[in-house]
């Protein structure tokens, strides 16, 4: 076991800091509802040239065929940034689940898009909007003559909005379920989309009968489930790292603001009250980063099931912690930490998105006992 | 010690339910009962509603056209009030209503008494300032004497309804002499008065109540200060208790509350609704029974009137009423479930109408909690407050 990054981590590491500095460094704050953080074409361009959206594509398929500690890397360094891309959806979930699902034209084609930039896939799973239940699954495939078509509603896309692509997942004519990619540009398919608490569009999709790419499920019978569970993993391993870029971007703000800010005519940080409530943050992140590496060596063999009860400790603590951090750096920041143009804004209510996202506290509390 | 109530209390407060209930509109009710934000025009509405009936100003006393109500008469009224989806009383009513009637001049209680009660003049509290905020007494805003007028100079920030106001109660400095308190004038401002400008701020939750005030060259009669120049920070003390209940947050964190339970017998999550969920039973039942002592905390202290050393400080009531509002807010946010990942702040704040994506109560879910987020910083920071507490404690308790 090591912490320290080796040459190649390194550099990674330095291209994409200099990428999200080139890309978001001079950005003004602003208000989620006045300017949806939108993703945007171009900068995702700019992430596949960097191999970013095929980062855990295997190689063979154009990627780069990286594991969990570059995506604790590249997350962290994108939620410092506040990037709005859709990584973990379509750069993490979608390619984990193309990448484990049954060789053939969809799975190759698709993951060489997705490497080079030309696509970016919403995973549809949910639709329900009161709980995580994955097999609450009333879409269905018709089967006409060999063509499939799906119908159904999915509700919470995200990032769907700007999606070319889904992957949904719905029940065969036999009643079960597996997954299938659909285009969003085919007949049949309807997305309104829903301004997200971050900012970010998510989307409802309404499939009436759309046509299903490569006429084929992307899994065999029976396995289409726990691969959901397992990309969705990798995507909660994503949005955890993401979360400690998020932590420590709020950290920095506020130690900031403690150091500048008068009242009583000194800086607020030599209060001792405040020192207290900032080391609780502290810890609090620290924790967070922990509990997230250790999902993520859980999740290092690939297997399948495999590390779902750390994965589901991690988000559940970090969901848990990033409360701390963030009702903290709103304190200690005064009526300022209230204000939505100011920076923090955007970073507090972004980790409750992701709070949100896969699976709450709640859930992952629940998983967690259940998985160990 | 008589710790039950009378039946006339009880009948009181039979009556008083029903009566409430029969008076909030239906529109009002909708938009209070789906947590959305209300419109100036709603408060008006229902102030001038119950006006009609003496009870717009339950806290005044009846020499002033208030109701004559014992403290648990006003509690009672209180809890009628959010039970029947009424409007959250305006505190501003209990502000500058009850200084004007300990320190204001005849004139100047004639002049701006009568249009409080029904929210015809709407006020706004300009105390806060950009470099003084924790430390008030630092203020810089200036008044400076030019004959019958002051011309005022400075900035006041996050000033709540600045936007809607048609006055100002406001600190000012007067003087550099002195410790710095001895310097402030509290002076009533005009809000259409030339040379002042109101700038919004946006909210955490997109809404719109907080202002920047800017103040240049603006002309005020020198009538318009209360009791007198340099004396203002006796009128703020005065006015911190008499918002003491206000600050106890009783009523916001009922209606949060109701708004919960609500939620939780309507949702299911896991096969059973959350009302019946493990996680959520006993958070509920925990914040229910902690309002209860905190209502009873209330009750202690208004009956205890002011100057009471062994009552409850308005610091002890701050403290439990931001527990419980940080507290059933974090409950609504997990409440929310998956559906709080979507928020749509133009139908939540009002500025649109139609429907949520999932429902207004749900869309509420997280906005609320982002909004109440501001319990611990308005009215003096918790930090603030505990110090506080522990001055007085250590004066009561730390002497042999
Ligand atoms: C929603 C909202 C509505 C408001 N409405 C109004 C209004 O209508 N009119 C008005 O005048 N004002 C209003 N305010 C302003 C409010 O009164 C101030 O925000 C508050 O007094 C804190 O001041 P500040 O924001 O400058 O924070 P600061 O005073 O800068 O405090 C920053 C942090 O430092 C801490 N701190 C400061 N001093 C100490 C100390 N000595 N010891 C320990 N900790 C300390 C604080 O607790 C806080 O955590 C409103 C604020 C909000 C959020």
């Amino acid at each position: 076991m090591r912490f320290d990054l080796d040459a190649d981590q390194r550099a990674l590491t330095a291209t994409i800091e200099k990428f999200a500095h080139d890309t978001y460094g001079a950005r003004s704050s602003r208000t989620p509802e006045d300017a949806p953080a939108d993703y945007s074409v171009s900068v995702w361009r700019r992430m596949s040239e960097l191999g970013l959206t095929g980062l855990c594509v295997p190689e063979e398929c154009g990627g780069l065929g990286f594991s969990v500690v570059e995506i604790l890397l590249v997350s962290e360094i994108l939620g410092r940034a506040l990037s709005p891309e859709p990584f973990a959806t379509a750069a993490i979930v979608a390619a984990k689940l193309l990448e484990a699902s049954a060789a053939g034209p969809t799975r190759d084609s698709m993951l060489l898009a997705i490497s080079n930039g030309e696509v970016r896939l919403a995973p549809a799973f949910y639709e329900s909007v009161a709980d995580y239940d994955l097999q609450s699954v009333d879409a269905r495939i018709s089967d006409e003559g060999g063509r499939l078509y799906i119908h159904g509603v999915k509700e919470l896309v995200v990032d769907g909005a700007g999606a070319t692509h889904f992957i949904v997942t719905a029940r065969s004519e036999a009643g079960e379920i597996n997954a299938y990619v659909v285009p969003v540009d085919v007949e049949g398919v309807k997305v309104s989309p829903r301004l997200g608490l971050d900012g970010r569009w998510l989307a409802s999709a309404e499939f009436n009968g759309a046509a299903v790419e490569g006429d084929a499920p992307l899994f065999e019978s029976g396995e289409a489930l726990a691969n959901v569970e397992h990309a969705l993993d990798f995507g909660n391993l994503s949005l955890c790292a993401e979360a400690l870029g998020l932590m420590d971007r709020m950290l920095h703000l506020t130690a900031m603001h403690l150091a500048v800010r008068e009242q009583f005519g000194k800086p607020i940080g030599t209060f001792q009250a405040l020192q207290h409530r900032f080391a609780d943050m502290v810890v609090a992140m620290e924790q967070s980063r922990s509990v997230t590496w250790m999902a993520a060596a859980a999740l290092e063999s690939g297997e399948l099931g495999a590390g779902a009860s750390d994965l589901s400790a991690a988000k559940s603590a970090v969901c848990r912690y990033g409360r701390t951090v963030l009702e903290g750096a709103i304190q200690l920041h005064g009526g300022m930490g209230m204000t939505a143009d100011f920076e923090l804004a955007g970073y507090v209510r972004r980790l409750l998105a992701i709070e949100k996202t896969w699976g709450d506290r709640v859930y992952h509390e629940l998983r967690f006992l259940e998985a160990s | 010690m008589e710790l039950g109530w009378s039946t006339s209390d009880l009948e009181f407060r039979e009556m008083i339910r029903a009566e409430i209930s029969a008076l909030v509109p239906a529109d009002i009710r909708t938009r209070v009962e789906n947590i959305q934000h209300l419109k100036k025009e709603d408060y008006q509405r229902w102030q001038t509603i119950l006006a009609e009936r003496n009870w717009a100003t339950p806290a005044w006393p009846p020499e002033y056209g208030g109701p004559g109500w014992s403290p648990l008469r006003r509690i009672f009224f209180e809890e009628a009030c959010f039970l029947a989806g009424a409007p959250r009383p305006i505190p501003h009513i209990n502000m500058i209503g009850p200084v004007l009637q300990a320190f204001g001049t005849e004139a100047q209680k004639e002049r701006f008494l009568p249009g409080i009660p029904s929210l015809t003049e709407w006020w706004c509290q300009g105390y806060s300032e950009p470099s003084s905020g924790s430390d008030l007494a630092s203020l810089r805003t200036a008044a400076v004497r030019d004959g019958d007028h002051y011309i005022v100079n400075g900035q006041k920030t996050w000033t709540s309804w600045a936007h809607w106001a048609d006055y100002m109660f406001c600190l000012v400095r007067t003087s550099d002499a002195g410790r710095p308190q001895e310097g402030i004038t509290f002076l009533l401002i005009d809000m259409s008065t030339p040379g002042v400008t109101v700038r919004p701020i946006y909210s955490l939750d997109g809404a719109h109540d907080l202002n920047d005030v800017f103040l240049q060259d603006v002309r005020v009669p020198v009538e318009n200060v209360v009791l007198r120049e340099n004396e203002g920070w006796t009128v703020a003390k005065y006015l911190l208790n008499a918002e003491r209940t206000e600050i106890a947050g009783l009523g916001q964190t009922k209606r949060l509350l109701q708004y919960a339970e609500r939620l939780a017998a309507g949702q299911r999550r896991d096969g059973v609704t959350l009302a019946d969920h493990p996680e959520f039973r006993s958070r509920l039942a925990r914040i229910r029974i902690d309002l209860k002592a905190h209502e009873w905390t209330v009750m202690r202290v208004m009956a205890a009137g002011h100057g009471d050393a062994s009552a409850p400080s308005a610091s002890v009531l701050k403290i439990c009423g931001t527990d419980l509002l940080e507290r059933t807010s974090d409950l609504l946010m997990d409440l929310g479930g998956p559906a709080a990942l979507a928020y749509d702040p133009a139908v939540h704040l009002g500025r649109a109408n139609g429907a949520a994506p999932y429902g207004h109560a749900l869309n509420g879910t997280a906005a609320t909690y982002l909004e109440f987020r501001k319990a611990g910083i308005i009215g003096g920071t918790t930090e603030i407050q505990k110090t506080l507490i522990y001055k007085d404690a250590a004066a009561r308790w730390g002497t042999s």
